[in-house]
């Protein structure tokens, strides 16, 4: 019995806890290009660099209250900042638009065109970032560390095993789940949610019907801003800040996006958290957990390690490539790529 | 007329010192190449020893030494071969002081010097490979090799009684060169390495490379990774997730921001990164003065490396390689009187003297193995939040 | 009502639409007609601001719309179907209705977050007309289902409905009665006379059907190779020589421009 706790506890500590934060981060990033996806229809490649430009703001305002001695005790600082993330980065989005992508909108440009243009948007914010804050990590996050700590954990249940709840984990899933809750109320609810839904599902039609494009553009791009910048912030509060990080970031993140069915808001969510999971999981060594499951004489003397770590991108690379070959819609029906 | 010429040999010999000559040493360092930025600063501390025994001219009965320069490029070792060949055939050194990077060292020793019977020491050629390459005895080095410090390692956490670790390695041929010599070492001292991982540096999350460490288990977690990159990272994951409460820090992980990093999370840990409390290295800067940088890397190495060429011809009586190949380690090791930089005249002197001397010099040399410098390391703890240094070995 | 001036729309070197001129009159029904690929659908394209003319121009009561955006025009009152039914395939019919009028309190943020009050009313007005739409064209109980499971007939429908959102001035229909059955046609041709008679709007039909066109329109434009070949009642263009000739040797001139 007190064996299968401690397998529990392993396996929470090392990969349930973790994989729902980080899949939390990118079920964020996901969604804001799902919805560029599906309302500007195009993959944006600089989605990772606005993610990393709403983190840097973020991080230079919570830098600014720290010093003014402005904290909210327990929380992270970085909490209060993030708005702040947000409305810089949207005004970096609508200056974008207006400079770059609304020309080749007014074009009529091939997808494909859009894509090479936002790889070279991601250029230009990646080097402001970089320009600005430096290529170097940057902590930001204070306040208490842990809900639970490892030694508090096995203190208090006197297991052998201890299991770390660390509050940005904490943070970042309760704000997850707002975030989404928000965003799937507007889209169903709401005129504008719908405009853009509509917007979505035929664009010709929406025009005939009357829905301002220019309005739907300019909102998505408003909400990519909140869901960029919270996700930037959030990672980087959880692991840490470095600009190029956020680069690596698009692979996972677009990953979860065409699993789930790009365009397709429900399914960004679900494959962000399959993602996370199995890039996880798949890298994470069976060892203890069975050690402590199977009876003395089974116990494992290898690791029992799928994959070795180094190769955790890979995962999500394998997964976007199986699901392309077999599914191209995604697990939920979205646009086929 | 033969008698005569047998008389004044005689003669000669009887005075303790063979005519005096003019004996030429090479000088085979990268002055062009990867480190050329270093290369001036060691080339001018050897010929800095080279112009102290000489203003002694207690060398040989008054010999002297000259530098003779040659470019070895760093990393081309058909050109370095070729500058050692014309060094050593047309110009005719008697010894050679290099070459720098382990590569053109390492063909510099089996083309030519072995072919010729000259002596070479190394002051910054660190591969582990160059302990076991034959060398006939020609072969010595002032600067450690890498391996040593997983010898060192071994000691120190053998001392704590620890004897269970995983070790995790930046992947990068230093960190893997460090985690592998470590592995050997501790191994064959009686320890168990559980893992032994790389991580990528860079990288903003190590939860998955901690969860396979935890894994596989250990007393401690050896860190050889850099403080700036992914060995931070490491450590903050580790103790996040609960899986290691102390570490060992091998030399890129020992830095002000460790503690700054990390405070009295990691009380306990172990350490060690070379260094010494010698007073040798201070009088040697002192001495370098404003004519060369005698901080730079590899400079008190170059000064110790020509001073014991010096001195081994000395304690030999001959500038013949082959004689004084077998002084070097003499020279070099206690016991003896200490030497420290500035002091070669005396020790010139009181090697003619017929006293034993044990040369400190700049960088407290102690040669071991097949002449190899056991370097210096400072042992260090963490207490309270601070770094303290345990002692010097 | 509206006015087409010369109008001209070129795919590269093809002449889709080659100099049309014509007029429909405020309040009546006309017919377009013209064999495959004499241009008409282009030239709705074009009046509704969908595609941008090569040359020409349009007007709209007196007032010039040449190349205004597809959602201006809906807001000045200029509605249009696709000869291709188009649908919001994710939301229910009723949803698809209620997404027409365009420009409602709702589409600005800060209403949807601080007019709510007023949005709510709108809705429930909004509600309120597109049930009375499916409850005119007869499929109330359509009212639900997803609309991307609508067969092709009944998304038709919702096409006509759509325009009934709305007090539209003039009302595009591109082939509403292609491929609907007898019963379905006859209630969408009724429809059509009764938005005519008792809200006045003006309406421009394409249609392959002539018995249907017949009973529904005056006057009847002939389209053929981009141009107006012809105007008049149906039976004055029943009997127009040129008109028969054109029909018979469809497409034989612009097949010839296109290589
Ligand atoms: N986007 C386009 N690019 C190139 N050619 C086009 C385009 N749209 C229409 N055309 C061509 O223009 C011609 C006129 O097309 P249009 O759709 O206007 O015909 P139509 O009169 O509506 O025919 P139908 O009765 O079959 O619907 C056709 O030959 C068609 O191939
Ligand atoms: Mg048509």
């Amino acid at each position: 019995m007190i064996d299968l706790l401690n397998a529990l506890v392993v396996l929470s500590n090392y990969v349930l806890i973790p994989a729902l934060a980080y899949g939390s981060q990118l079920a964020l990033g996901a969604l804001g290009v799902t919805l560029i996806y599906g309302i500007l229809r195009f993959s944006n490649f600089a989605h990772g660099d606005t993610m990393a430009f709403g983190a840097m703001v973020t991080i230079l305002v919570t830098w600014l209250f720290q010093g003014w001695g402005i904290s909210l005790g327990p929380l992270p600082t970085a909490l209060l900042a993030i708005p702040f993330g947000i409305a810089a980065t949207a005004l970096l989005l609508l200056t974008t638009d207006r400079l770059v992508y609304r020309f080749y909108r007014q074009q009529k440009a091939a997808p494909v065109i859009l894509v090479i243009v936002s790889m070279g948007v991601m250029f230009v914010m990646n080097g402001l970032v970089r320009f600005i804050i430096g290529p170097n990590d940057q902590r930001f996050s204070d306040g208490e560390r842990f809900i639970i700590s490892a030694r508090e954990f096995k203190k208090l249940t006197g297991l052998s095993e201890g299991l770390a709840f660390k509050t940005t984990q904490g943070i970042t899933i309760v704000t997850a789940v707002i975030v989404v809750a928000i965003l799937f109320w507007f889209l169903n609810r709401t005129r504008t949610g719908k405009s853009m839904r509509a917007f979505s599902d035929n664009e010709d039609l929406a025009l005939l019907s009357g829905i301002n494009p220019d309005r739907v553009v300019m909102v998505t791009w408003l909400i990519v801003a909140g869901l960029a910048a919270t996700a930037g912030a959030l990672y980087g509060l959880d692991k840490s800040f470095k600009p190029f990080i956020y680069l690596q970031l698009l692979l996972p993140i677009f990953a979860a996006a065409v699993v789930g069915g790009l365009g397709n808001p429900l399914g960004a969510i679900a494959g962000g958290f399959v993602i996370a999971f199995s890039e996880v999981l798949i890298t994470y060594p069976l060892k203890k957990v069975l050690g402590y499951l199977l009876p003395d004489r089974f116990e494992p003397d290898t690791l029992v390690q799928l994959l070795s770590t180094d190769y955790k991108f890979a995962v999500s690379f394998t997964i976007l490539i199986i699901v392309l070959l077999f599914r191209p819609t995604g697990l939920f029906k979205g646009k086929s790529v | 007329m033969r008698k005569l010429l047998l008389a004044t040999t005689a003669v000669a010999l009887s005075a303790g010192a063979v005519s005096a000559e003019d004996i030429k040493i090479g000088v085979i360092l990268g002055f062009t190449g990867p480190i050329e930025s270093l290369t001036p600063q060691m080339g001018a501390a050897a010929e800095m020893a080279m112009a102290e025994v000489n203003a002694s001219g207690a060398l040989l009965g008054g010999s002297t030494v000259t530098s003779v320069r040659g470019d070895s490029t760093c990393i081309d070792a058909g050109a370095a071969t070729a500058v050692a060949e014309r060094l050593i055939t047309s110009d005719g050194v008697k010894g050679i002081m290099g070459a720098d990077c382990s590569g053109v060292t390492g063909a510099i020793l089996s083309n030519v010097a072995l072919a010729n019977g000259i002596v070479m020491i190394s002051p910054s050629a660190t591969s582990p490979a160059l302990s076991t390459a034959e060398d006939n005895g020609l072969f010595f080095r002032t600067a450690p090799s890498d391996a040593r410090q997983g010898v060192v390692m071994t000691e120190v956490l053998m001392e704590e009684g620890i004897d269970n670790v995983a070790v995790t390695y930046t992947n990068n041929d230093y960190g893997k060169g460090l985690a592998d010599s470590f592995q050997a070492a501790f191994e064959a001292a009686g320890g168990t390495v559980t893992i032994n991982a790389a991580h990528e540096d860079g990288k903003a999350d190590y939860s998955a490379e901690i969860g396979a460490l935890a894994a596989a288990g250990g007393d401690r977690l050896v860190v050889a990774g850099y403080v700036d990159q992914g060995g931070s990272g490491i450590v903050r994951a580790a103790l996040d997730s609960g899986a290691f409460d102390t570490f060992h820090f091998p030399d890129g992980m020992i830095s002000a921001k460790l503690v700054e990093n990390f405070g009295s999370d990691i009380d306990g840990s172990s350490g060690q990164v070379p260094g010494t409390d010698s007073a040798g290295a201070g009088i040697f800067a002192a001495m370098a003065g404003d004519d060369f940088d005698g901080t730079s890397p590899f400079a008190a190495e170059s000064y110790d490396a020509a001073a014991l060429i010096a001195l081994a011809m000395q304690a030999a009586g001959s500038s013949d390689p082959a004689a004084y190949k077998e002084k070097v380690m003499e020279v070099a090791n206690a016991p003896g009187l200490k030497i420290q930089p500035g002091q070669l005249g005396l020790a010139l002197q009181a090697v003619a003297a017929g006293i034993d001397i044990d040369y400190e010099g700049a960088t407290a040399v102690e040669l071991i193995g097949g002449g190899e410098s056991a370097g210096n390391y400072r042992q260090v703890g963490y207490e309270g939040g601070a770094e303290i240094t345990v002692k010097y070995r | 009502m509206i006015k087409v001036e010369n109008l001209h729309r070129h795919f590269g070197g093809f002449h889709a639409v080659d100099g049309a001129s014509l007029e429909i009159r405020e309040g009546s029904i006309t017919g377009l007609v013209g064999p495959n690929g004499a241009g008409k659908t282009t030239l709705f394209n074009v009046i509704a601001g969908v595609l941008p003319p090569t040359s020409g121009q349009v007007t709209m009561a007196g007032e010039e719309i040449t190349g205004m955006s597809p959602h201006e025009l809906f807001h000045k009152g200029l509605l249009r179907t696709f000869q291709i039914a188009h649908e919001f395939s994710s939301m229910t019919v009723r949803e698809n209705l209620m997404m027409v009028p365009g420009g409602q309190s709702g589409e600005t943020l800060w209403n949807t977050w601080f007019g709510r009050k007023r949005i709510a009313d709108e809705e429930r007005a909004l509600q309120a007309k597109a049930d009375e739409v499916l409850e005119f064209l007869t499929v109330d109980h359509l009212r639900d289902e997803k609309a991307g499971n609508l067969s092709g007939g009944q998304k038709k429908l919702l096409e006509l409905g759509r325009t009934m959102m709305v007090d539209a001035r003039i009302v595009f229909l591109d082939e509403v009665g292609a491929g609907v059955n007898r019963t379905l046609l006859n209630t969408i041709g009724d429809a059509i006379v009764r938005l005519n008679q008792e809200r006045g709007y003006t309406f421009c039909m394409i249609e392959h059907d002539m018995e249907f066109i017949g009973r529904l329109c005056d006057p009847v434009i002939v389209m053929a190779e981009g141009r107006v070949l012809a105007e008049g009642t149906i039976d004055e263009i029943k009997a127009n020589e040129q008109v028969i000739e054109a029909y018979l040797g469809t497409g034989l001139k612009n097949k010839g421009a296109a290589e």
